[in-house]
């Protein structure tokens, strides 16, 4: 039976950098050391005023070709996965398939996923590969959570970044993808939200909301209950890494590697630590990105693979987050 | 000894653990490295290690730890 691959990755970042001077600057409560320490973001990167998910979709997809030579027209299907599209329609992979050149004999769609995406994003293109429906899937995430985020939001403008990563899914490459467990709680739908704009509130019509002297929320623009997706993470993440390993017949121990959605450090720390997982096991990659949504997984997996003198055999992928969304997978690097 | 056990669960949230000084009658927004993910740790870790969720807004409204002691025993589930 066939199996599927990540034959390669590669991410961009825009060039505007917001950095945690700059944050202080605007809030003097928040101490360049807090920032941090708590976080463990030293900088995110910001998509310029006219740069959209779409932009920067093209831009990771040719630096991908470029990087790795790949042939363009051996692409047959290309998913994007975006919660910032340039439009409501069309479907804006079918734009991205347009300004790549790619060949017109291709299917094209976007999934609207956020921090969950990039592994959902593996299942589908894992799928078609063994299915025969496609040979090499071009599996794209790109990001402009910066367009939604108040400029008064302290917390959201600290955490998140802008970022695009670009994979190549096919019948070969360096990582086996191996078996899925997913996860969804709609009920948790409003603790991560832009109320405003779309379907069913389309009038931006937000006003800014404050507790004393500390901006709360604006409905046309992002907001995050902090506690709640704390509580979500800290509550389902344990049991989904459980889950991935009992989906692939493995224990623990015997993976190498866990590379978890780049949240926050502090957030990420919590759950090591009740999970006992040892540092060493436990990647982390966000002080120079932020949390860039779907980007993250695949960017920590870029520079893992990059910096690393021995590649490891075993490495376990989870993603959580808005929807309230989840899932997990293995990436097997040796003939397993 | 639950006390004790409570104020070292607590204490090892801290980002400094090493905090002297810290009892039950400790003003917990006090603490110098005190801030609003601390605060979302410590009541997961009462969630977890003693099994009682406290409401939110008596989280926010407790000033100090033997408040949240309290607010853990009045919402622990019995087994």
């Amino acid at each position: 039976m066939k199996s599927a691959y990540i034959q390669a990755i590669s991410y961009y970042l825009p060039q505007a950098i917001l950095s945690n001077e700059e944050i202080n600057a605007n809030f003097p409560d928040w101490s360049v050391e807090k920032i941090s320490s708590k976080t463990g973001i030293y900088e995110r990167r910001i998509a310029g005023p006219n740069e959209t998910a779409c932009d920067m979709a093209v831009s990771v997809s040719e630096k991908l070709f470029r990087e790795h030579s790949i042939p363009k027209d051996e692409i047959d299907f290309l998913l994007l996965c975006t919660q910032s599209p340039d439009y409501f329609l069309p479907t804006t992979a079918c734009i991205v398939q347009d300004q790549l050149g790619l060949s017109k004999n291709i299917g094209a769609i976007d999934f609207n996923l956020g921090c969950s995406g990039y592994i959902y994003g593996l299942s589908l293109a894992k799928a078609m590969v063994e299915s025969s429906i496609a040979k090499n899937v071009l599996l794209i995430t790109s990001e402009t959570y910066s367009k939604f985020i108040h400029p008064k939001d302290k917390g959201n403008r600290t955490i998140f970044g802008d970022a695009a990563s670009a994979s190549l899914i096919s019948d070969n490459g360096f990582a086996k993808i191996g078996n899925f467990i997913f996860g969804t709680d709609g009920s948790g739908w409003e603790q991560l939200i832009v109320r405003n704009g779309a379907a069913k509130n389309r009038q931006k019509q937000g006003v800014d909301l404050y507790d004393g002297d500390v901006f709360l929320k604006n409905d046309d623009n992002l907001f995050m209950n902090g506690n709640a997706i704390f509580n979500f993470t800290a509550t389902v993440v344990p049991e989904l890494v459980q889950n991935t390993l009992i989906a692939n017949a493995l224990i623990s121990d015997q993976i190498d590697t866990y590379i978890f959605h780049q949240a926050n450090k502090y957030m990420l720390n919590y759950i090591r630590k009740k999970m006992e997982i040892p540092e060493e096991k436990f990647f982390l990659y966000l002080e120079k990105t932020g949390n860039t949504v779907s980007s993250t997984i695949p960017i920590a997996l870029h520079e893992f693979i990059l910096n690393r003198i021995k590649l490891p055999s075993r490495v376990l992928l989870a993603g959580f987050g808005v929807g309230l969304s989840w899932g997990g997978t293995v990436l097997l690097f040796q003939d397993e | 000894m639950e006390e004790t056990l409570f104020l070292k669960k607590f204490q090892d949230q801290l980002e400094d653990p090493n905090v002297e000084g810290l009892s039950l009658e400790t003003k917990f927004r006090e603490i110098p490295t005190w801030d609003s993910l601390t605060g979302m740790a410590e009541q997961m870790m009462i969630k977890d290690e003693f099994s009682s969720a406290i409401p939110d807004i008596e989280f926010q409204q407790s000033i100090t730890i033997r408040d949240l002691f309290n607010l853990m025993l009045k919402y622990r589930k019995q087994s």
